[in-house]
């Protein structure tokens, strides 16, 4: 008795449960598009390596610098500046990545979007992910500021340290989404993002801490970025303190934003053969 | 068994430069197709042959109906989808098999097949940057070779590669047939959807206008070019009929409101659909004065032209008093129907022309 054959409807609209459905049945097809952009980069181990923390370590060392010439004194009175500083720019080097990556796939890959069928979200998630690996290694590094400064790494804060990375990992998914569809909308605005995304940096709690300046605009938001919130919850595991209430709210903002970068790309994935 | 079933598919674009015109590409299609049946579909471009594939593999959503795809269903609308340069001929079998939505443990169970079958064993660990184009094809045909799903869709994949590659795309799909998967074959070589399919359905501006015996199915088709679709409605052009019996083709047609009745001048070009110009025909070549009366002129134009078969473009140029004043680019289509003595083994790619006005003798 042959296997039960698989039936596909082609409809104009798909429901969300076969929408995720179909994201889980082709996962393999999802692991080769991650696992093609790590080989290409990894194909020669220590350049795969630089370029994943190329970009974060040349940010801080001008970041450092400008702040030393310039005898800017840091406002950072909870961990050496450094450390707050290397453990920012690797949640940001993560987020704007993402989404760059993500423009950029949607936009590479409009051959195979053309001539193949396969989940498209898959353009979103592949980049998304290939970035988080970049992003381990990079808290790696973080880890090895915090050894190199003797700074106490607090094991019961590790849950807060994980949170952080999912609530980076679910916004900039979000983001990306977003990002991805509206350039497919309008492909003018791939011009604007990547401006976007380096104006952000001063929006964010990376080379000064919103909570210690006082600022009541810059603290509200601060509060209603769950990137910065990733960015706080991951000091946390070197001692610096965060509001658990502040936790949820960024945890419930990235989860919302998430939502909304799914409700638009399957509104921009149904032409996406016939737009790109 | 129905494997497919299209029930009143619509795709409709919006063609945002023109104030959101509606363009359809497909209206209301149905039809089924049942397993183990090798259908052909045939068209000009622009019949909505490549959409229907494109929506039945889900690569864009119809507008309105609805269409049921029963088993494994794969559509190569290109060989070597999503091959990457930078990765050996090893990764890009998994990649392009993956992108084809064939699991990884299919592909390592044929792996050795496929190697051998592309005939790359050597490179095969080497980027593919380094493959010849012929390489790259013969190791993309050879994935497609050992698909095992039940359904397969192909949109003139033939029409790449040189003829000897062909031959051997063809045979593969033979033994696809023979093996009783369902294939759908979406093609311009007439004689090549005569000898894989029993039934045929003809697109025209994106409605099925046959669906049927493949013999009638190209009958309608050939016959139904020589009332050109494709001609744009013109003031100075009516009555264009363009056809081929054999190797003589005939144009002919009516001129009206020409602005004056001094002598004409009628040029006109065959070229292949790709653009390339093959014959020009001028009255000039022939010293014959054209003249109309009262603005009007009736042509008939007849030739002996030595062209495999296939659909060509014909363009129309008319000038008055060393002025061009008419310049109609596909103006029509001329259709030369199949001439293939040698049966399937004759891909028309190994004919430029042909030539029947020769003698071989036996020494």
């Amino acid at each position: 008795m042959p296997a039960a054959k698989p039936i596909r409807y082609i409809r104009p609209k798909q429901s969300f449960s076969d929408w995720l459905w179909q994201l889980i049945e082709r996962r393999e097809t999802l692991w080769f598009f991650i696992w093609k952009d790590l080989k290409v980069q990894y194909q020669k181990p220590v350049f795969g390596l630089l370029w994943s923390v190329f970009q974060p370590l040349v940010y801080f060392g001008i970041i450092l610098s400008v702040m030393q010439f310039s005898g800017r004194v840091s406002t950072i009175s909870e961990m050496p500046f450094s450390l707050y500083l290397i453990s920012g720019l690797a949640v940001w080097n993560f987020t704007t990545s993402s989404i760059l990556g993500a423009v950029n796939s949607i936009q590479s890959n409009a051959g195979i979007i053309s001539k193949s069928f396969f989940p498209r979200f898959y353009l979103i998630l592949s980049p998304v992910l290939k970035c988080t690996f970049d992003f381990l290694i990079m808290l790696l590094i973080v880890l090895g500021f915090a050894v190199y400064f003797q700074q106490p790494f607090i094991i019961s804060n590790l849950g807060f340290v994980l949170i952080s990375v999912f609530i980076a990992m679910t916004t900039a998914l979000g983001w990306s989404a977003i990002a991805a569809s509206l350039v497919v909308a309008n492909r003018h605005i791939r011009h604007a993002i990547p401006v976007l995304l380096y104006a952000m940096i001063f929006a964010l709690p990376v080379f000064y801490s919103m909570r210690e300046i006082g600022n009541p605009i810059l603290q509200t938001v601060y509060e209603f970025n769950p990137i910065a919130g990733a960015m706080d919850m991951l000091r946390s595991g070197f001692g610096s303190e965060i509001s658990v209430q502040l936790m949820l709210s960024w945890l419930f903002q990235s989860v919302i934003w998430l939502s909304l970068g799914i409700i638009l790309f399957r509104r921009t994935e149904r032409t996406l053969a016939d737009n790109v | 068994m129905k494997v497919i079933s299209a029930e009143r598919l619509s795709k409709a674009y919006f063609l945002k430069t023109e104030g959101d015109q509606e363009f359809h590409a497909l209206k209301d299609i149905s039809f089924d197709i049942n397993e183990g049946e090798t259908v052909g579909i045939i068209g000009h471009n622009g019949a909505g042959k490549s959409t229907l594939l494109k929506l039945l593999s889900g690569i864009t959503l119809p507008t309105s109906g609805e269409a049921k795809v029963v088993g494994s269903f794969s559509s190569l609308l290109e060989v070597g989808t999503g091959f990457h340069p930078d990765l050996s001929g090893r990764d890009n079998i998994f990649l392009n098999a993956s992108i084809l939505s064939i699991s990884r443990k299919e592909v390592l169970a044929e792996m050795q097949n496929i190697i051998a079958f592309s005939g790359v064993e050597k490179f095969i660990d080497q980027p593919l940057r380094t493959y010849s184009s012929g390489m790259k094809l013969r190791l993309a045909f050879s994935i497609i070779a050992h698909l095992k799903t039940d359904i397969i869709t192909l949109d003139e994949v033939l029409a790449v590669g040189d003829s000897m590659f062909q031959v051997k795309c063809m045979e593969r799909i033979f033994d696809f047939k023979q093996q009783g998967r369902t294939i759908l074959f979406v093609s311009h070589n007439l004689s090549a959807v005569k000898k894989l399919c029993e039934r045929t359905i003809v697109l025209r501006l994106g409605e099925i206008v046959f669906d049927g015996p493949t013999d009638e199915a190209i009958a309608f088709y050939l016959n139904s070019n020589s009332l050109t679709e494709s001609f744009r409605e013109s003031d100075f052009i009516s009555n264009l009929t363009v056809s081929s019996t054999g190797k003589t083709g005939s144009i002919t047609l009516e001129l009206s409101n020409i602005p004056s009745d001094t002598a004409i001048d009628l040029g006109i070009n065959i070229s292949t659909q790709d653009g390339m110009p093959l014959y020009h025909f001028s009255n000039r070549f022939i010293d014959k004065s054209l003249v109309p009366e009262n603005g009007a002129l009736q042509l008939e134009l007849t030739f002996d032209h030595q062209l495999k078969a296939g659909n060509y473009n014909v363009a129309i140029y008319i000038g008055q008093d060393e002025q061009p004043f008419l310049w109609q680019e596909n103006a029509a289509t001329l259709t030369v129907a199949p001439f293939a003595p040698y049966g399937f083994h004759n891909p028309d790619a190994i004919q430029a022309s042909i030539i029947t006005d020769f003698d071989i003798n036996q020494l």
